[in-house]
């Protein structure tokens, strides 16, 4: 029993990372329509910086918090000159320019700081703490604590502010939004921005387990556009929930299910999203719309 | 056009011609221009086959055949997904993993079961088009981009299964199977004698899709990808030709990966990782997704571009250089040329033909 409540809490451990990716995918997903396959890497590059900074011998929550701005600057200005010409364009062509990101961001990261991983030291130190029985690292508690502030930070901001609400306007409208002076373009750039911040931090704060390496997104970024597809690609939080889910079922399966080991982890999420999807095509918290020809 | 102001009226499927107009609102795009005039490209085949065939080795070498086995063979694959990306306006992220299974088939049927190598590759096409039809099923209720996610799943799950299988797939060294010799008395060196067979089947293959696109069928998906709900209320069963092309388009692309074994006649796990489903959609972006001739032309990029970078670059980071052209190909032409180097080729004819006919209107120059 132990054992179970061990992995279940270590599952939603590293869900918090795939939580806050999918999270960053839906808020790109909602203003421009671009399933952002970027995402990821963008957040390896926030890590990166990070990184640089910290061995340079910054201290990590002043580098954390250089690093979320320049991601900000970095993902508004990913939307003006890449996303904006093809805006409004059909789902595909958004694909192919994220997926060209992609491979292109991923490279450009590999040229500038090389293949090898890096290690980043934890700022919240080596000890564990004892949480009914099962064993977490600081970092693991610490990581979680900071992403969960995060999502909650992102919730408040679109519920509370007027720029979130201006923002919600103008992914769900664009049209009447203008007619409302909001500006579309900004809010657009300013969405990337953001969903490029909140990647960041998921980026930075588990660089220490997840070890820094051009490649050190990949598997989060598919768990956490699965994720974004059990929840549904409208529901913010929705989203948050599947990275959750998705985090410990991924961690069972790999630990109860004979057969799967950690290279074969990645069928847990697919396997679930096929589950949910033939019983719920919307996702679970997505709504189904009715289209008109 | 007789009826081009009709509004939103289709004539019943019983009629065999029937053209689908549509009024303006969702104006379809032009009707797909892939009939290629069979006989002039019949004789341009012919013309290559007989110059491939008598080239002698001093002109053409064996290494040359082989890169060009990698072109026809990429191409095979890369015309399967612009099924995909040009007509059924969705996109597979997997068809480096189909390709694959298309080789390890071959290989499997050939290295362990002594299956003659024309019936492995036939083999591929049927275990392509099973392959294919079940990754189609799920899509129904998906839809769209969707699949492209669970596509992405096969791309990342075939190089860890095929090296997980291994009492099948050989583990992580793969399979390697003999060399396809030309028939006995023929003088052909057995790179050459694959390029004849490789244009051959690319021939067909691109003949038959082109047919295939040009009746009911491409009108219907092109119908489709402008609007499912719009197809549907005109009686196209959008959901069973959406599992139908995409298992077409697995089944072509395994077909591909098969003739690309016997190219290459080995297939370890790493030979199909997720670069090259990524560089399969780079080839079929640049090349013009809506276009046969795109293929090869996306093929021949996706085979030389990087192998030109070598010269310039460090060889450590070759890779990633290459993955920067890529990245940056794609983004100029999404940018710039939407329908592909095959649409500016095609283009620069229109110019061409005008300038000497002031009567040849094409309609294609105005879209």
């Amino acid at each position: 029993m132990t054992e179970l409540w061990q992995q279940v809490l270590s599952g939603l451990g590293s869900g918090f990372i795939y939580a806050s990716l999918a999270l960053a995918i839906c808020l790109v997903f909602q203003g421009t329509g671009a399933v952002n396959f970027a995402q990821g890497v963008m957040a390896t590059a926030s890590a990166y910086l990070a990184w640089s900074l910290v061995s340079n011998g910054m201290n990590f929550w002043l580098a954390l918090v250089l690093v979320l701005a320049a991601s900000f600057v970095l993902g508004a200005l990913i939307e003006r000159v890449f996303i904006r010409p093809v805006e409004g364009s059909s789902p595909l062509v958004m694909l192919t320019v994220t997926v060209a990101l992609l491979i292109g961001l991923q490279a450009v990261v590999a040229l500038i700081w090389g293949d090898d991983p890096q290690q980043l030291q934890s700022p919240f130190g080596g000890g564990s703490v004892e949480v009914f029985g099962a064993r977490l690292t600081a970092q693991q508690l610490g990581a979680a604590a900071v992403v969960l502030v995060t999502l909650l930070l992102a919730g408040a901001f679109f519920r509370f502010t007027t720029l979130g609400l201006r923002m919600r306007a103008a992914a769900q409208n664009p049209a009447s939004a203008r007619l409302l002076s909001i500006d579309v373009g900004r809010m657009l750039a300013l969405g990337w921005g953001l969903a490029a911040t909140v990647g960041a931090v998921a980026g930075v704060i588990f660089a220490p387990t997840l070890g820094v390496s051009p490649a050190m997104m990949d598997s989060s970024l598919l768990l956490a556009l699965a994720a974004a597809t059990l929840g549904g690609f409208e529901s913010r939080g929705g989203a948050v929930v599947g990275g959750l889910v998705l985090g410990v079922a991924a961690n069972l399966a790999s630990r109860y299910i004979p057969g799967i080991g950690s290279d074969l982890q990645l069928v847990v999420p697919f396997a679930v999203i096929f589950l949910v999807l033939l019983l719920r095509p919307q996702g679970l918290f997505g709504r189904v719309s009715s289209v008109r020809a | 056009m007789s009826g081009a102001r009709t509004p939103a009226v289709v004539r019943p499927p019983a009629e065999r011609d029937s053209e689908i107009t549509v009024s303006t609102s969702h104006a379809l795009p032009p009707a797909p221009r892939v009939g290629l005039r069979t006989a002039w490209w019949t004789a341009a085949l012919a013309v290559v086959l007989l110059l491939a065939a008598l080239a002698p080795a001093s002109v053409i070498s064996d290494f040359q055949f082989f890169q060009l086995n990698r072109v026809v063979t990429f191409a095979i694959a890369i015309g399967g997904l612009n099924l995909l990306l040009g007509w059924a306006g969705t996109i597979s992220a997997g068809h480096g993993a189909l390709f694959g299974i298309g080789a390890y088939t071959t290989a499997i049927l050939v290295a362990d079961h002594g299956v003659p190598w024309p019936l492995a590759v036939l083999a591929s096409l049927v275990v392509g088009l099973v392959v294919g039809a079940l990754l189609g099923l799920p899509a129904l209720r998906l839809g769209g981009m969707n699949l492209g996610l669970i596509t992405l799943a096969i791309a990342l799950l075939l190089p860890p299964l095929l090296t997980r299988l291994d009492w099948l797939t050989g583990g992580p060294f793969g399979k390697t199977t003999p060399r396809v010799e030309a028939p006995p008395g023929l003088p052909f060196s057995s790179p050459q004698w694959l390029f004849l067979v490789n244009l051959v089947v690319l021939a067909v293959v691109f003949w038959l899709l082109s047919n295939m696109l040009r009746g009911r069928m491409g009108r219907a998906l092109d119908a489709a990808a402008s609007s499912r709900v719009m197809a549907a209320a005109h009686a196209i069963p959008t959901n069973r030709i959406t599992v139908a092309v995409f298992a077409v388009s697995a089944a072509v692309a395994a077909l591909g990966g098969a003739l690309f074994h016997l190219t290459t006649r080995t297939s370890t796990p790493d030979s199909f990782t997720f670069l090259l489903s990524i560089s399969l959609i780079a080839g079929a972006v640049v090349g013009g997704s809506r276009s046969f001739v795109g293929a090869i032309i996306g093929a021949a990029f996706v085979v030389f571009v990087p192998e030109s970078l070598g010269g310039f670059v460090d060889p450590a980071a070759a890779g990633q250089w290459q993955q920067v052209v890529y990245a940056a190909a794609l983004l100029l032409v999404i940018y710039f040329f939407p329908r592909g180097l095959a649409g500016l080729v095609r283009q620069a004819r229109n110019r061409l033909v005008r300038r000497s006919s002031t009567n040849a209107r094409s309609q294609e120059e105005q879209s």
